[in-house]
């Protein structure tokens, strides 16, 4: 098969603006880590609000939102914290970190003094499902979110405890 | 002349034998020229009117005027007559009998019966008055001068009988006492003691409640009013009821005729329940009633209503057969009507229980009736019952038996937790009348508890039992109803004094596991078998509920162990039994002790629940059954263990729809060394730790 010139020419163009497209989006997430690693989380939170705006349906979309909502905590903005959160809880139910998106619903509620109701439910959400712990005392599931910050959640038969950073962020039990 | 009369004495006392002789002559004649006319003065009477009339004796005295006997006046022929006057004195004026008309002036009646019912037409004694007044005309009149004159009639004693029936009176009369009617011209004024009477029929329901099985009354009745052309008009009646009165108006339209319309209405009044005799000797009643009533309607069919409002009212009453009732601080809105009575906004205090209710009765000879009754929250809370609602619904028809549908609803409230309890008690009948012992018996029982994630239920059909009610308490004996393939019976025992005592207990036997646990949904673990059970209840104990449960030749999944053991087999396990005691607190759920034998598994586990679990769970399983499992045929080979079973303990946490499952590894590992020598329990030791870790990893 032979192609002409203008078709190549074509073909160039179309894929160099498509690698143009693609480039120019995760050259805007990655600026908004390069502010991460910076410590200039403030920048970092309004690059990648910009950037949910621009391409709401990436692959990046549920890790973004994640830090979105954790900046809110951060900052104890509870309230946009709970409703992003909320959002998200929503929008990712099957999400790996939503386990955790729960646990800073959980922790932001029970700051925010809100809502009682919605924390027992949420508590019951915890202990919704059967484990098994053989030959050990506890089960540790762990998401390091794009914010740098590592939590963790150990279940026990008895109880719950979130680690952010190592740092007990609560303890629940049913 | 005479010597005789020559003496002036002698002339003297011939004048005052002749003046009284002489009337006496008179009177005694027209006495027996009336007498001697009575079968043409009836004749007339009977022709003029078209009623047939009877008169026992007929005299005349100057001073009483015509003096009348046992007169009588039948309707349609009936053999008893409608209107009887055992005695009357007629005053008449003299003057208009020389131009052969006759006008009463006074009528004065010692005592009388009149006999009233009603007919299609109309009443019967408004419509002999009607035909009597409009034929009275064409002749002389013989009473009633067209209300043009003056006249006095009084009744010292009559008696009103209706003799209509009615669904509970065998009979309503009332007697009228020094009744005194007044007329001047276009005026009038009647003033009376009524007396009216309910006797109530020795079957009626109600009749237990009234002494002598009789309502009594005693109204002093003042109406004054004029005739205006065709009507009636009544300015002002006025009712004594003890010290209370009733003030109204009223007009009776057309009221010569057959079947005249009648409107009365009373202002809004206050009445205190203890000047009602009735209420007052059969209840002790006391407080207001704040009310307005009417009546009107054609004669033959009026009707009542009112519309009050009952304030702070107490009532009590006690059966010889112990059924009692206290009613305290009865408030609520009343709306009687023809159809319908209806109270609304009711709230008393039962028994010391208090209540909300509402009431709707269509009257008819099967009265529909719904009735709403709630306990207030605060009660509930006193008593320490956890609920936050607890209401009874009923809907259906008033026969020889209350017959229809029961709806209790509950809000119990447990750590937070909103559990919805619904009983539906469908096609009931309740004999509610019999006195020492009624039955209850319902078609179906439904039984439902939702907490909005999960519905339970349980369905019961052919419930009946025997009610015994008493002075604060109700006691259901001899109860039984069918369901699961079982025959269940008990008994249960409320008790609403000081403190609300509920005690029932419950046994069935051989119910159908696999549909109760489809229903009743707290575990699809038990696959089939068949289940005996006691329950008992008793919500003064701090564990309100007990119970124990065997099931026999059944079907467990253990899955929870299955998958930790990776033994599938475990998920459809035979048994023999499982023996199962539980007891449920405020606070606690707890397990006593599950106990599941089968040839290959013999597990026992208790926990405690207080929302969550805290237990144990102990398991022997065949080593046949552990070898089809890979990882276990290892052990066993390692361990060249021979026992029959090989024990597992497991720790059990979590809550009890998602449970939490430990196995631990230092106590597996004893369990599998326990009875093995010591050189042998070194020789494994490494091994047995790789195998038990490769256990977890898998």
């Amino acid at each position: 098969m032979k192609i002409n010139a203008m078709e190549f020419l074509i073909f160039i163009l179309i894929f160099s603006n498509l690698s143009c497209i693609s480039l120019s989006k995760d050259r805007q997430y990655y600026d908004a880590m390069e502010d991460v690693k910076s410590g200039s989380l403030d920048f970092a939170f309004m690059k990648f609000n910009n950037y949910l705006r621009e391409h709401p349906n990436s692959t990046y979309a549920p890790k973004i939102r994640f830090a979105i909502s954790e900046y809110y905590f951060q900052t104890k903005d509870y309230r946009d914290a709970i409703d992003e959160l909320t959002k998200y809880i929503i929008n990712y139910p099957n999400e790996k970190n939503t386990i955790f998106a729960q646990a800073i619903f959980y922790k932001a509620l029970l700051d925010y003094r809100t809502e009682p109701l919605l924390v027992e439910k949420l508590k019951e959400a915890f202990f919704s499902k059967s484990i098994f712990l053989i030959f050990s005392d506890s089960k540790t599931k762990s998401y390091k979110s794009i914010l740098n910050n590592n939590y963790k959640i150990v279940d026990y038969i008895d109880k719950i405890e979130v680690f952010k950073n190592d740092e007990l962020l609560f303890e629940i039990a049913p | 002349m005479s010597s005789f009369l020559k003496s002036r004495r002698n002339r003297i006392l011939i004048v005052i034998l002749s003046s009284l002789l002489i009337p006496l002559l008179f009177q005694t004649g027209i006495s027996y020229i009336l007498n001697k006319s009575k079968p043409r003065i009836l004749g007339y009477l009977n022709n003029t009117f078209e009623y047939r009339f009877a008169l026992g004796n007929i005299s005349f005295n100057f001073l009483q005027g015509l003096h009348i006997k046992q007169a009588s006046v039948f309707y349609n022929n009936q053999g008893k007559p409608t209107i009887f006057i055992k005695e009357a004195f007629i005053h008449i004026k003299i003057l208009p009998l020389i131009f052969k008309r006759t006008i009463a002036i006074q009528a004065d009646i010692n005592q009388a019966q009149f006999l009233l019912n009603k007919e299609e037409k109309g009443l019967n004694l408004q419509m002999i008055f009607s035909d009597i007044y409009k034929k009275m005309p064409k002749i002389k009149p013989l009473i009633l001068n067209k209300f043009k004159d003056r006249l006095d009639i009084s009744i010292k004693f009559a008696k009103l009988i209706y003799t209509g029936n009615t669904s509970f009176q065998n009979y309503i009369y009332i007697l009228i006492k020094n009744s005194k009617f007044k007329q001047e011209s276009e005026r009038f004024r009647f003033d009376s003691d009524i007396e009216l009477n309910y006797q109530l029929s020795e079957d009626a329901y109600i009749a237990r409640f009234f002494k002598n099985k009789s309502i009594k009354q005693e109204i002093n009745c003042s109406i004054q009013g004029n005739i205006k052309g065709k009507d009636l008009i009544m300015d002002l009646i006025l009712l004594n009821i003890g010290k209370n009165q009733i003030i109204g108006t009223g007009t009776t339209k057309d009221f010569r005729e057959r079947n005249p319309y009648v409107d009365i209405a009373f202002m809004h009044s206050v009445i205190l329940l203890d000047n009602i005799t009735s209420m007052k000797d059969n209840f002790a009643a006391e407080g207001n009633a704040f009310f307005s009533l009417k009546i009107n309607g054609p004669m033959n069919n009026t009707k009542a209503s009112i519309v009050g409002t009952l304030l702070d009212c107490n009532l009590r009453y006690a059966l010889a057969n112990a059924e009692s009732f206290d009613i305290k601080n009865f408030n609520g809105e009343l709306d009687y009507g023809d159809t319908r009575i209806k109270l609304d906004k009711v709230y008393l205090k039962l028994n010391t229980v208090p209540l909300n209710i509402k009431l709707l009765i269509n009257i008819s000879d099967e009265p529909d009736i719904a009735l709403s009754i709630s306990l207030l929250r605060e009660f509930l809370t006193a008593q320490n019952l956890p609920l936050a609602r607890l209401e009874a619904v009923f809907n259906g028809k008033i026969k020889k038996t209350l017959q229809g549908e029961l709806k209790l609803d509950a809000l119990y409230i447990r750590r937070g937790l909103k559990l919805n309890m619904q009983a539906y008690f469908k096609n009931i009948d309740f004999d509610y009348s019999s006195r020492e012992e009624k039955y209850f018996r319902a078609g179906v029982i439904e039984l439902i508890k939702d907490n909005t994630l999960k519905i339970q239920k349980l369905s019961f059909t052919n419930f009946k039992s025997k009610v015994y009610l008493g002075k604060d308490r109700i006691e259901l004996k001899e109860l039984n109803f069918y369901g699961y393939n079982a025959l269940l019976n008990g008994k249960i025992n409320l008790n609403v004094g000081d403190k609300t005592a509920l005690i029932f207990t419950l046994e069935g036997i051989g119910l159908d596991v696999k549909t109760l646990m489809q229903d009743i949904n707290i575990s699809n673990k038990l696959l089939s078998g068949s289940m005996d059970t006691k329950v008992m209840f008793d919500n003064q104990q701090k564990g309100f509920l007990e119970g124990e449960c065997y099931i026999k030749d059944g079907v467990a999944d253990l899955d929870l162990v299955a998958n930790i053991l990776k033994l599938p087999s475990l998920k459809k396990v035979n048994f023999d039994l499982l023996e199962s005691h539980f007891s449920l607190s405020k606070e606690t759920v707890r397990v006593n002790e599950i106990k599941l034998v089968s040839p290959d598994v013999m597990l026992n586990t208790s926990w405690d629940t207080n929302g969550k679990i805290d237990g144990i769970l102990n398991l022997k399983i065949a080593s046949g059954l552990l070898n089809q499992s890979k990882a276990f045929k290892r052990l066993l080979a390692l361990t060249e263990i021979k026992k029959p079973y090989i024990d597992f303990s497991f720790l059990l946490g979590g809550v009890p729809d998602s449970v939490r499952v430990m196995w631990m590894k230092g106590e597996f590992k004893d369990k599998i060394k326990e009875g093995l020598p010591d050189w042998a329990k070194k020789r494994i030791e490494n091994n047995l730790d790789k195998l038990i870790d490769g256990m977890a990893n898998e």
